[in-house]
Protein backbone atom coordinates (compact mmCIF):
# COMPACT_ATOMS: atom_id res chain seq x y z
CA UNK A 1 0.00 0.00 0.00
CA UNK A 2 1.44 3.23 -0.97
CA UNK A 3 0.92 5.62 1.88
CA UNK A 4 2.45 8.77 0.22
CA UNK A 5 -0.21 8.57 -2.79
CA UNK A 6 -3.11 8.38 0.16
CA UNK A 7 -1.50 11.89 1.69
CA UNK A 8 -4.29 14.35 2.43
CA UNK A 9 -3.00 17.18 -0.38
CA UNK A 10 -3.21 20.46 2.00
CA UNK A 11 -2.19 23.39 0.08
CA UNK A 12 0.32 25.46 1.75
CA UNK A 13 -1.73 28.85 1.99
CA UNK A 14 1.63 30.88 3.20
CA UNK A 15 3.87 30.05 0.11
CA UNK A 16 3.23 30.22 -3.55
CA UNK A 17 4.26 26.39 -3.57
CA UNK A 18 1.83 23.39 -3.08
CA UNK A 19 3.00 20.87 -0.55
CA UNK A 20 1.87 17.93 0.52
CA UNK A 21 2.72 18.00 4.36
CA UNK A 22 2.45 14.21 4.99
CA UNK A 23 5.78 14.82 2.58
CA UNK A 24 7.70 16.19 5.62
CA UNK A 25 6.83 12.97 7.69
CA UNK A 26 8.25 11.12 5.19
CA UNK A 27 11.90 12.99 4.50
CA UNK A 28 11.94 14.03 8.46
CA UNK A 29 11.01 11.07 11.15
CA UNK A 30 11.84 13.59 13.98
CA UNK A 31 9.27 12.85 16.94
CA UNK A 32 6.56 15.80 16.32
CA UNK A 33 5.12 18.05 19.05
CA UNK A 34 2.07 18.99 17.42
CA UNK A 35 0.96 22.84 19.02
CA UNK A 36 -2.42 24.05 17.61
CA UNK A 37 -3.35 27.73 18.41
CA UNK A 38 -6.85 28.79 18.58
CA UNK A 39 -7.13 32.70 18.70
CA UNK A 40 -9.60 34.70 18.93
CA UNK A 41 -9.83 37.84 16.17
CA UNK A 42 -13.25 38.85 17.04
CA UNK A 43 -13.83 42.41 16.43
CA UNK A 44 -13.06 43.34 20.43
CA UNK A 45 -9.49 42.41 19.78
CA UNK A 46 -9.44 45.64 17.36
CA UNK A 47 -6.43 47.65 17.72
CA UNK A 48 -3.67 47.24 19.76
CA UNK A 49 -4.41 43.34 21.30
CA UNK A 50 -4.39 42.23 17.84
CA UNK A 51 -0.79 43.90 16.79
CA UNK A 52 0.33 42.88 19.93
CA UNK A 53 -1.01 38.87 19.21
CA UNK A 54 0.54 39.28 15.55
CA UNK A 55 4.02 41.03 16.74
CA UNK A 56 4.06 37.98 19.38
CA UNK A 57 3.32 35.46 16.44
CA UNK A 58 5.69 36.60 14.53
CA UNK A 59 8.70 36.19 17.17
CA UNK A 60 6.99 32.98 18.15
CA UNK A 61 8.07 31.46 14.78
CA UNK A 62 11.20 33.40 14.22
CA UNK A 63 12.35 32.13 18.09
CA UNK A 64 11.71 28.63 17.65
CA UNK A 65 12.96 28.34 14.11
CA UNK A 66 16.25 29.78 15.35
CA UNK A 67 16.85 26.42 17.19
CA UNK A 68 17.13 24.02 13.82
CA UNK A 69 16.10 20.39 16.53
CA UNK A 70 13.13 21.94 17.41
CA UNK A 71 12.17 23.83 14.04
CA UNK A 72 11.99 20.23 12.90
CA UNK A 73 10.54 18.54 15.62
CA UNK A 74 7.38 21.14 16.17
CA UNK A 75 4.63 21.27 14.09
CA UNK A 76 2.23 24.23 14.04
CA UNK A 77 -2.10 24.77 12.99
CA UNK A 78 -3.32 28.51 13.27
CA UNK A 79 -7.24 28.29 13.92
CA UNK A 80 -8.74 31.65 14.15
CA UNK A 81 -12.42 33.06 15.22
CA UNK A 82 -13.59 36.32 14.36
CA UNK A 83 -16.79 36.32 12.25
CA UNK A 84 -16.04 32.74 10.94
CA UNK A 85 -13.75 29.84 11.61
CA UNK A 86 -10.53 30.16 9.67
CA UNK A 87 -7.69 27.54 9.26
CA UNK A 88 -5.33 29.98 8.79
CA UNK A 89 -2.06 27.91 9.20
CA UNK A 90 -3.00 23.77 8.70
CA UNK A 91 -0.47 21.97 10.69
CA UNK A 92 3.35 21.83 9.09
CA UNK A 93 6.24 21.73 10.60
CA UNK A 94 7.49 24.80 11.90
CA UNK A 95 10.97 25.26 9.65
CA UNK A 96 8.34 25.71 6.60
CA UNK A 97 5.78 28.22 8.31
CA UNK A 98 5.65 31.68 7.34
CA UNK A 99 2.91 33.44 9.76
CA UNK A 100 0.25 35.79 7.72
CA UNK A 101 -1.11 39.18 9.34
CA UNK A 102 -4.19 38.62 11.84
CA UNK A 103 -6.88 41.40 10.85
CA UNK A 104 -9.63 41.42 14.21
CA UNK A 105 -13.54 41.45 13.04
CA UNK A 106 -16.94 39.45 13.65
CA UNK A 107 -17.83 37.67 16.64
CA UNK A 108 -16.79 34.87 18.80
CA UNK A 109 -17.69 31.16 17.36
CA UNK A 110 -15.31 29.64 19.77
CA UNK A 111 -17.13 26.34 20.04
CA UNK A 112 -16.74 25.90 16.38
CA UNK A 113 -13.08 26.94 16.02
CA UNK A 114 -12.59 24.29 18.89
CA UNK A 115 -14.42 21.64 16.65
CA UNK A 116 -12.17 22.40 13.27
CA UNK A 117 -8.63 22.49 15.24
CA UNK A 118 -9.69 19.06 16.73
CA UNK A 119 -10.39 17.55 13.88
CA UNK A 120 -7.36 18.75 12.01
CA UNK A 121 -5.09 17.40 15.11
CA UNK A 122 -6.96 13.85 14.72
CA UNK A 123 -5.82 14.44 11.01
CA UNK A 124 -2.63 14.94 11.73
CA UNK A 125 -2.10 12.40 14.19
CA UNK A 126 -3.26 9.92 11.51
CA UNK A 127 -0.38 10.90 9.37
CA UNK A 128 1.97 10.41 11.99
CA UNK A 129 0.60 6.84 12.45
CA UNK A 130 0.72 6.11 8.43
CA UNK A 131 4.45 7.42 8.00
CA UNK A 132 5.88 5.82 11.75
CA UNK A 133 6.54 8.84 13.17
CA UNK A 134 5.88 8.89 16.64
CA UNK A 135 4.65 12.18 18.67
CA UNK A 136 4.74 13.85 21.91
CA UNK A 137 0.94 14.81 23.55
CA UNK A 138 -0.18 17.71 21.59
CA UNK A 139 -0.67 21.42 23.07
CA UNK A 140 -3.99 23.04 22.37
CA UNK A 141 -4.04 27.13 23.19
CA UNK A 142 -7.20 28.20 23.49
CA UNK A 143 -6.90 32.12 23.61
CA UNK A 144 -9.71 34.82 23.80
CA UNK A 145 -11.13 37.58 25.11
CA UNK A 146 -14.75 37.45 25.32
CA UNK A 147 -16.90 34.28 25.28
CA UNK A 148 -18.70 32.25 22.46
CA UNK A 149 -21.39 33.83 20.70
CA UNK A 150 -22.00 30.42 19.11
CA UNK A 151 -22.98 27.06 20.89
CA UNK A 152 -20.13 25.35 21.97
CA UNK A 153 -20.82 23.11 25.18
CA UNK A 154 -20.49 19.65 23.07
CA UNK A 155 -17.55 21.30 21.73
CA UNK A 156 -15.90 22.10 25.53
CA UNK A 157 -17.12 18.79 26.66
CA UNK A 158 -15.45 16.92 23.99
CA UNK A 159 -12.20 18.93 24.63
CA UNK A 160 -11.93 18.59 28.22
CA UNK A 161 -12.53 14.36 27.72
CA UNK A 162 -9.60 14.55 25.24
CA UNK A 163 -7.26 16.07 28.01
CA UNK A 164 -8.40 13.64 30.12
CA UNK A 165 -7.51 10.82 27.92
CA UNK A 166 -4.25 12.26 27.52
CA UNK A 167 -5.05 12.69 24.00
CA UNK A 168 -4.04 16.47 24.52
CA UNK A 169 -3.40 19.13 26.49
CA UNK A 170 -5.26 22.79 26.39
CA UNK A 171 -4.15 25.79 27.92
CA UNK A 172 -6.85 28.36 28.08
CA UNK A 173 -5.95 32.23 28.39
CA UNK A 174 -7.82 34.72 28.83
CA UNK A 175 -7.00 38.09 27.43
CA UNK A 176 -8.47 41.35 29.60
CA UNK A 177 -11.46 41.98 31.52
CA UNK A 178 -13.94 40.93 29.00
CA UNK A 179 -12.75 37.32 29.43
CA UNK A 180 -15.37 35.40 30.54
CA UNK A 181 -12.89 32.80 32.35
CA UNK A 182 -15.89 30.62 33.56
CA UNK A 183 -16.79 29.51 30.12
CA UNK A 184 -12.79 28.82 29.30
CA UNK A 185 -12.97 26.65 32.50
CA UNK A 186 -15.17 24.30 30.82
CA UNK A 187 -12.81 23.64 27.43
CA UNK A 188 -9.60 23.19 29.99
CA UNK A 189 -8.82 20.33 32.34
CA UNK A 190 -10.05 20.71 36.11
CA UNK A 191 -6.49 20.59 36.91
CA UNK A 192 -5.52 23.10 34.33
CA UNK A 193 -7.83 25.99 34.68
CA UNK A 194 -7.34 29.20 32.56
CA UNK A 195 -4.60 31.81 33.04
CA UNK A 196 -5.30 35.24 32.81
CA UNK A 197 -2.68 37.32 29.63
CA UNK A 198 -0.95 40.18 32.14
CA UNK A 199 -2.39 43.24 30.15
CA UNK A 200 -1.85 42.04 26.15
CA UNK A 201 1.57 40.88 26.88
CA UNK A 202 1.43 37.93 23.58
CA UNK A 203 4.99 38.58 23.67
CA UNK A 204 6.14 37.35 26.84
CA UNK A 205 3.53 34.13 26.10
CA UNK A 206 5.14 33.87 23.19
CA UNK A 207 8.70 33.64 24.67
CA UNK A 208 7.60 31.16 27.22
CA UNK A 209 5.45 29.03 24.71
CA UNK A 210 9.12 28.74 22.53
CA UNK A 211 11.33 28.12 25.10
CA UNK A 212 9.17 25.01 26.80
CA UNK A 213 8.91 23.82 23.04
CA UNK A 214 12.53 23.79 22.56
CA UNK A 215 12.60 22.10 26.31
CA UNK A 216 10.01 19.11 24.64
CA UNK A 217 11.98 18.90 21.63
CA UNK A 218 15.05 17.53 23.37
CA UNK A 219 13.36 15.17 25.54
CA UNK A 220 12.11 11.92 25.17
CA UNK A 221 8.06 11.29 24.43
CA UNK A 222 6.31 10.49 27.35
CA UNK A 223 8.17 11.61 29.72
CA UNK A 224 7.28 14.55 32.71
CA UNK A 225 9.25 17.62 32.35
CA UNK A 226 8.74 21.12 34.46
CA UNK A 227 7.97 23.87 31.84
CA UNK A 228 9.67 27.30 32.46
CA UNK A 229 7.63 29.54 34.77
CA UNK A 230 4.60 31.56 33.81
CA UNK A 231 4.51 34.45 35.67
CA UNK A 232 6.20 36.14 33.04
CA UNK A 233 3.13 36.89 31.05
CA UNK A 234 0.28 35.47 33.69
CA UNK A 235 -0.95 37.48 36.45
CA UNK A 236 -3.36 36.17 39.14
CA UNK A 237 -7.27 35.77 38.57
CA UNK B 1 26.74 42.93 33.30
CA UNK B 2 26.80 39.25 35.51
CA UNK B 3 29.15 39.20 38.32
CA UNK B 4 31.64 36.64 37.38
CA UNK B 5 31.85 33.30 39.96
CA UNK B 6 35.04 32.50 41.60
CA UNK B 7 35.49 28.46 42.44
CA UNK B 8 38.11 27.16 44.41
CA UNK B 9 40.38 24.14 44.06
CA UNK B 10 41.18 21.70 46.73
CA UNK B 11 44.03 23.83 47.86
CA UNK B 12 41.43 26.85 48.29
CA UNK B 13 43.19 28.73 45.08
CA UNK B 14 40.56 31.08 43.29
CA UNK B 15 39.90 30.39 39.59
CA UNK B 16 37.18 32.64 37.79
CA UNK B 17 34.41 31.09 35.70
CA UNK B 18 33.60 32.37 32.27
CA UNK B 19 30.53 32.19 30.20
CA UNK B 20 28.30 29.52 30.82
CA UNK B 21 28.58 26.80 27.87
CA UNK B 22 25.09 24.43 28.77
CA UNK B 23 22.65 24.35 31.28
CA UNK B 24 20.78 21.62 32.27
CA UNK B 25 18.35 20.72 35.11
CA UNK B 26 21.42 19.14 37.54
CA UNK B 27 23.39 22.25 36.79
CA UNK B 28 25.53 24.33 33.98
CA UNK B 29 28.57 24.50 32.61
CA UNK B 30 31.22 27.13 32.19
CA UNK B 31 34.12 28.23 30.79
CA UNK B 32 37.06 29.25 32.58
CA UNK B 33 38.20 32.74 32.51
CA UNK B 34 42.18 31.96 32.12
CA UNK B 35 42.16 27.94 30.87
CA UNK B 36 40.65 27.60 27.11
CA UNK B 37 40.76 23.93 27.08
CA UNK B 38 38.99 23.58 30.62
CA UNK B 39 35.66 23.49 31.26
CA UNK B 40 33.52 23.57 34.71
CA UNK B 41 30.47 21.96 35.36
CA UNK B 42 28.70 23.80 38.94
CA UNK B 43 25.85 21.88 40.34
CA UNK B 44 22.92 23.63 40.73
CA UNK B 45 21.45 24.74 44.38
CA UNK B 46 18.82 21.93 43.69
CA UNK B 47 20.73 19.22 42.92
CA UNK B 48 23.42 19.98 45.63
CA UNK B 49 20.88 20.06 48.32
CA UNK B 50 19.67 16.49 47.43
CA UNK B 51 22.71 14.87 46.41
CA UNK B 52 26.13 16.81 47.46
CA UNK B 53 27.44 14.03 49.16
CA UNK B 54 26.59 11.28 46.59
CA UNK B 55 28.44 13.66 43.39
CA UNK B 56 31.44 14.30 45.77
CA UNK B 57 31.73 10.32 46.35
CA UNK B 58 31.13 9.43 42.92
CA UNK B 59 33.57 11.91 41.50
CA UNK B 60 35.79 11.37 43.65
CA UNK B 61 36.15 7.64 42.74
CA UNK B 62 36.09 8.74 39.01
CA UNK B 63 39.20 11.40 39.65
CA UNK B 64 40.48 8.51 41.53
CA UNK B 65 40.43 6.59 37.84
CA UNK B 66 43.55 8.52 36.68
CA UNK B 67 44.00 7.25 33.50
CA UNK B 68 41.05 8.10 32.12
CA UNK B 69 42.23 11.60 32.29
CA UNK B 70 44.04 11.41 29.75
CA UNK B 71 41.86 9.44 27.21
CA UNK B 72 40.75 11.60 24.47
CA UNK B 73 37.48 10.04 23.64
CA UNK B 74 35.85 11.07 26.97
CA UNK B 75 35.72 14.31 28.66
CA UNK B 76 36.60 12.71 32.30
CA UNK B 77 36.32 14.56 35.52
CA UNK B 78 39.89 15.56 36.35
CA UNK B 79 39.52 18.13 39.55
CA UNK B 80 36.59 18.87 42.47
CA UNK B 81 35.80 22.14 42.54
CA UNK B 82 34.56 23.84 45.53
CA UNK B 83 33.04 27.10 46.66
CA UNK B 84 34.49 29.74 49.15
CA UNK B 85 33.03 27.99 52.03
CA UNK B 86 35.25 24.86 50.87
CA UNK B 87 31.91 23.21 49.77
CA UNK B 88 32.24 20.83 47.26
CA UNK B 89 29.71 22.48 43.84
CA UNK B 90 31.01 20.87 41.27
CA UNK B 91 34.33 19.71 38.68
CA UNK B 92 36.82 20.85 36.07
CA UNK B 93 37.34 18.58 33.34
CA UNK B 94 38.89 18.59 29.56
CA UNK B 95 37.11 21.04 27.30
CA UNK B 96 35.44 19.25 23.95
CA UNK B 97 34.08 21.27 21.24
CA UNK B 98 32.24 19.44 18.66
CA UNK B 99 28.39 19.10 17.19
CA UNK B 100 25.98 16.71 19.27
CA UNK B 101 25.50 13.53 17.63
CA UNK B 102 21.52 14.33 17.58
CA UNK B 103 22.41 16.81 14.84
CA UNK B 104 24.85 14.02 12.53
CA UNK B 105 21.95 11.05 13.15
CA UNK B 106 18.76 12.99 11.97
CA UNK B 107 17.46 13.85 8.57
CA UNK B 108 17.74 17.70 8.65
CA UNK B 109 19.88 19.02 10.49
CA UNK B 110 23.16 16.79 9.13
CA UNK B 111 22.97 19.04 5.97
CA UNK B 112 23.75 22.39 8.11
CA UNK B 113 26.52 20.38 10.35
CA UNK B 114 27.89 17.77 8.46
CA UNK B 115 27.50 18.82 4.50
CA UNK B 116 29.90 16.59 3.15
CA UNK B 117 28.70 13.31 5.24
CA UNK B 118 28.81 9.90 3.51
CA UNK B 119 28.42 6.56 4.93
CA UNK B 120 32.42 6.18 5.61
CA UNK B 121 32.54 9.23 7.69
CA UNK B 122 29.49 7.60 9.90
CA UNK B 123 30.38 4.49 10.14
CA UNK B 124 34.36 5.58 11.43
CA UNK B 125 32.48 7.73 13.85
CA UNK B 126 31.07 5.05 15.30
CA UNK B 127 34.19 2.60 14.91
CA UNK B 128 35.77 5.22 17.04
CA UNK B 129 32.85 5.11 19.56
CA UNK B 130 33.22 1.12 19.92
CA UNK B 131 36.81 1.73 20.78
CA UNK B 132 36.01 4.38 23.42
CA UNK B 133 33.16 3.02 24.99
CA UNK B 134 35.50 -0.55 25.30
CA UNK B 135 38.30 1.29 26.86
CA UNK B 136 35.38 2.55 29.35
CA UNK B 137 34.07 -0.89 29.90
CA UNK B 138 37.87 -2.17 30.10
CA UNK B 139 37.84 0.45 33.34
CA UNK B 140 34.50 -0.64 35.13
CA UNK B 141 32.93 2.14 33.13
CA UNK B 142 29.54 1.69 31.54
CA UNK B 143 27.49 5.03 30.29
CA UNK B 144 24.34 4.20 31.44
CA UNK B 145 22.65 7.08 29.60
CA UNK B 146 24.29 6.22 26.02
CA UNK B 147 22.06 8.47 24.05
CA UNK B 148 22.81 11.01 20.82
CA UNK B 149 23.03 13.66 23.19
CA UNK B 150 25.86 12.67 25.56
CA UNK B 151 28.50 12.39 22.51
CA UNK B 152 29.92 16.03 20.47
CA UNK B 153 31.46 14.82 17.07
CA UNK B 154 34.31 16.92 15.36
CA UNK B 155 32.50 18.20 12.15
CA UNK B 156 35.94 18.12 10.54
CA UNK B 157 37.46 14.41 11.11
CA UNK B 158 34.43 13.11 12.72
CA UNK B 159 36.11 12.29 15.95
CA UNK B 160 33.43 11.40 18.69
CA UNK B 161 34.28 12.74 22.68
CA UNK B 162 31.40 11.28 24.85
CA UNK B 163 30.20 14.09 27.63
CA UNK B 164 28.16 13.81 30.56
CA UNK B 165 30.55 11.62 32.36
CA UNK B 166 29.18 12.12 35.89
CA UNK B 167 26.03 10.52 35.32
CA UNK B 168 27.97 7.15 34.04
CA UNK B 169 27.96 4.07 36.00
CA UNK B 170 31.56 3.72 38.06
CA UNK B 171 32.69 0.30 39.66
CA UNK B 172 35.63 1.38 41.79
CA UNK B 173 37.31 -0.59 44.97
CA UNK B 174 34.68 -2.79 45.23
CA UNK B 175 31.79 -0.11 45.48
CA UNK B 176 29.49 0.43 42.07
CA UNK B 177 27.83 4.23 41.35
CA UNK B 178 24.73 4.09 39.61
CA UNK B 179 23.90 5.51 36.38
CA UNK B 180 20.27 7.43 37.97
CA UNK B 181 19.39 8.50 34.44
CA UNK B 182 18.02 6.80 31.30
CA UNK B 183 16.28 7.91 27.91
CA UNK B 184 13.30 4.99 27.61
CA UNK B 185 13.69 4.84 23.43
CA UNK B 186 17.41 3.52 24.19
CA UNK B 187 16.96 1.71 27.31
CA UNK B 188 17.39 -1.63 26.95
CA UNK B 189 13.93 -3.91 27.80
CA UNK B 190 15.30 -5.74 31.07
CA UNK B 191 15.55 -2.10 32.90
CA UNK B 192 12.52 -0.68 31.87
CA UNK B 193 10.57 0.21 35.19
CA UNK B 194 13.39 -0.04 37.44
CA UNK B 195 14.52 2.23 39.54
CA UNK B 196 18.09 3.96 37.92
CA UNK B 197 19.56 4.80 41.15
CA UNK B 198 19.61 1.34 42.43
CA UNK B 199 20.30 -0.64 39.56
CA UNK B 200 23.10 -2.07 38.19
CA UNK B 201 24.02 -2.19 34.52
CA UNK B 202 25.13 -4.84 32.42
CA UNK B 203 27.34 -4.48 29.45
CA UNK B 204 24.34 -6.60 27.47
CA UNK B 205 22.06 -3.74 28.41
CA UNK B 206 25.17 -1.30 27.41
CA UNK B 207 25.75 -3.40 24.03
CA UNK B 208 21.30 -2.92 22.90
CA UNK B 209 21.96 1.05 23.53
CA UNK B 210 24.77 0.96 21.14
CA UNK B 211 22.75 -0.90 18.75
CA UNK B 212 20.05 1.59 18.32
CA UNK B 213 22.93 4.29 18.68
CA UNK B 214 24.38 2.34 15.53
CA UNK B 215 20.46 2.34 13.23
CA UNK B 216 20.30 5.74 14.28
CA UNK B 217 23.71 7.03 12.89
CA UNK B 218 23.56 4.94 9.80
CA UNK B 219 20.17 5.64 9.17
CA UNK B 220 20.01 9.78 9.85
CA UNK B 221 18.31 9.11 13.01
CA UNK B 222 15.15 7.44 11.61
CA UNK B 223 14.27 5.34 15.23
CA UNK B 224 14.72 1.53 14.83
CA UNK B 225 11.49 0.83 16.15
CA UNK B 226 9.15 3.46 14.67
CA UNK B 227 6.81 1.45 11.99
CA UNK B 228 3.58 2.19 10.36
CA UNK B 229 0.44 1.91 12.45
CA UNK B 230 2.61 2.29 15.57
CA UNK B 231 1.48 4.49 18.03
CA UNK B 232 4.41 3.92 20.85
CA UNK B 233 8.18 2.94 19.49
CA UNK B 234 9.08 2.40 23.70
CA UNK B 235 6.74 -0.93 23.35
CA UNK B 236 7.97 -2.18 19.91
CA UNK B 237 11.03 -1.82 21.83
CA UNK B 238 9.98 -3.81 24.36
CA UNK B 239 8.68 -6.59 22.04
CA UNK B 240 11.46 -6.87 20.02
CA UNK B 241 9.53 -5.52 16.92
CA UNK B 242 11.95 -4.52 14.77
CA UNK B 243 10.80 -4.34 11.25
CA UNK B 244 13.79 -4.75 9.10
CA UNK B 245 14.79 -7.76 7.30
CA UNK B 246 13.09 -9.98 5.07
CA UNK B 247 10.42 -11.27 7.35
CA UNK B 248 9.35 -7.80 8.10
CA UNK B 249 5.90 -7.86 7.60
CA UNK B 250 5.83 -10.29 10.80
CA UNK B 251 7.09 -7.29 12.37
CA UNK B 252 5.85 -4.51 11.49
CA UNK B 253 6.03 -2.17 8.06
CA UNK B 254 9.13 0.06 7.51
CA UNK B 255 8.15 3.85 7.46
CA UNK B 256 7.20 5.22 4.26
CA UNK B 257 10.15 7.08 2.56
CA UNK B 258 14.21 5.96 1.59
CA UNK B 259 14.65 3.71 4.78
CA UNK B 260 14.56 1.10 3.18
CA UNK B 261 16.90 1.91 0.60
CA UNK B 262 19.32 3.30 3.13
CA UNK B 263 18.97 -0.06 4.87
CA UNK B 264 19.14 -2.25 2.04
CA UNK B 265 22.60 -0.82 1.39
CA UNK B 266 23.98 -1.71 4.47
CA UNK B 267 26.81 -4.72 4.38
CA UNK B 268 24.61 -8.30 5.19
CA UNK B 269 26.92 -8.64 8.58
CA UNK B 270 26.01 -5.16 9.60
CA UNK B 271 21.93 -5.97 9.04
CA UNK B 272 22.01 -9.62 10.40
CA UNK B 273 23.69 -8.16 13.32
CA UNK B 274 21.34 -5.26 13.94
CA UNK B 275 18.21 -7.84 13.51
CA UNK B 276 19.45 -9.98 15.89
CA UNK B 277 20.47 -7.54 18.58
CA UNK B 278 17.10 -5.50 17.99
CA UNK B 279 14.63 -8.12 17.76
CA UNK B 280 15.96 -11.41 19.41
CA UNK B 281 18.29 -9.16 21.50
CA UNK B 282 14.79 -7.55 23.22
CA UNK B 283 14.42 -10.45 25.11
CA UNK B 284 17.77 -12.73 25.11
CA UNK B 285 20.79 -10.19 26.17
CA UNK B 286 22.98 -13.18 25.47
CA UNK B 287 22.35 -12.48 21.43
CA UNK B 288 23.61 -8.95 21.85
CA UNK B 289 26.30 -8.38 19.83
CA UNK B 290 29.40 -7.38 22.04
CA UNK B 291 32.06 -4.66 21.01
CA UNK B 292 34.39 -6.29 19.26
CA UNK B 293 31.80 -8.10 16.74
CA UNK B 294 30.83 -4.26 16.30
CA UNK B 295 34.50 -3.49 15.94
CA UNK B 296 34.53 -5.91 13.05
CA UNK B 297 31.60 -5.52 12.04
CA UNK B 298 32.53 -1.80 11.30
CA UNK B 299 35.77 -2.05 9.98
CA UNK B 300 34.45 -4.67 7.20
CA UNK B 301 31.93 -2.08 6.28
CA UNK B 302 34.50 0.94 5.99
CA UNK B 303 36.35 -1.39 3.90
CA UNK B 304 33.90 -2.52 2.03
CA UNK B 305 32.75 1.27 1.02
CA UNK B 306 36.50 2.22 0.52
CA UNK B 307 36.72 -0.17 -1.99
CA UNK B 308 33.71 0.45 -3.91
CA UNK B 309 31.58 -2.58 -2.36
CA UNK B 310 28.95 -0.89 -1.08
CA UNK B 311 27.27 2.79 -1.62
CA UNK B 312 28.70 5.52 0.62
CA UNK B 313 25.95 7.79 -0.01
CA UNK B 314 23.92 8.78 3.29
CA UNK B 315 20.57 8.31 0.85
CA UNK B 316 21.93 5.78 -1.80
CA UNK B 317 19.84 6.54 -5.25
CA UNK B 318 17.79 3.06 -5.51
CA UNK B 319 17.30 0.35 -3.48
CA UNK B 320 19.80 -2.68 -3.77
CA UNK B 321 19.44 -5.48 -5.77
CA UNK B 322 18.68 -9.30 -3.99
CA UNK B 323 22.01 -9.92 -5.81
CA UNK B 324 23.55 -7.62 -3.70
CA UNK B 325 21.87 -8.13 -1.01
CA UNK B 326 23.82 -11.44 -0.54
CA UNK B 327 27.20 -10.32 -0.96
Amino acid sequence: MNFYNNSKENTNMNSNSVVKYSDDLVTNPTSRIACTLLLDISGSMSGDPIDALNDGLKRFVKDVKADDFAAYAVDLAIVTFGGSVQVHTPFQNMSSVTVEELYAGGGTPMGEAVEVAMDLLEERKDEYKRNGVSYYRPWMFLMTDGQPTDSYVNQAQALKKANILKQVVTFGIGIGDGCDFNTLAKFCPDERPPVKLADINFRDFFLWLSQSLRQVSSSVPGTKLALPPTDGWTIDL
Amino acid sequence: MTKKITVYNSQGQPQLLGKPIAAGGQGSVYNMEQYDNIAVKIYSAHSLGKYAAMYEEKLGAAIELGRLKKFQGVSWPALMVYNGKGSFIGYAMKKVEGVPVNRLAHAMTHKKYFKKMNRKDVASMLLKLAVNLKSLHENGVIVGDLNLNNILVNPADYTPVMIDCDSYQIDYQGKTWHCPVARPELTAPELHGKDFSRVKRSLESEYFSFAILVFQCLMLGRYPYDWIGGENPVENLLQGSFPYGSDSHIQGTVPTGPWYKIWSHMSYKLKSTLIQTLREGAADPGKRADLDEWITILKHYIFMLEEGHADSAMIPAIKKSNEWVQK
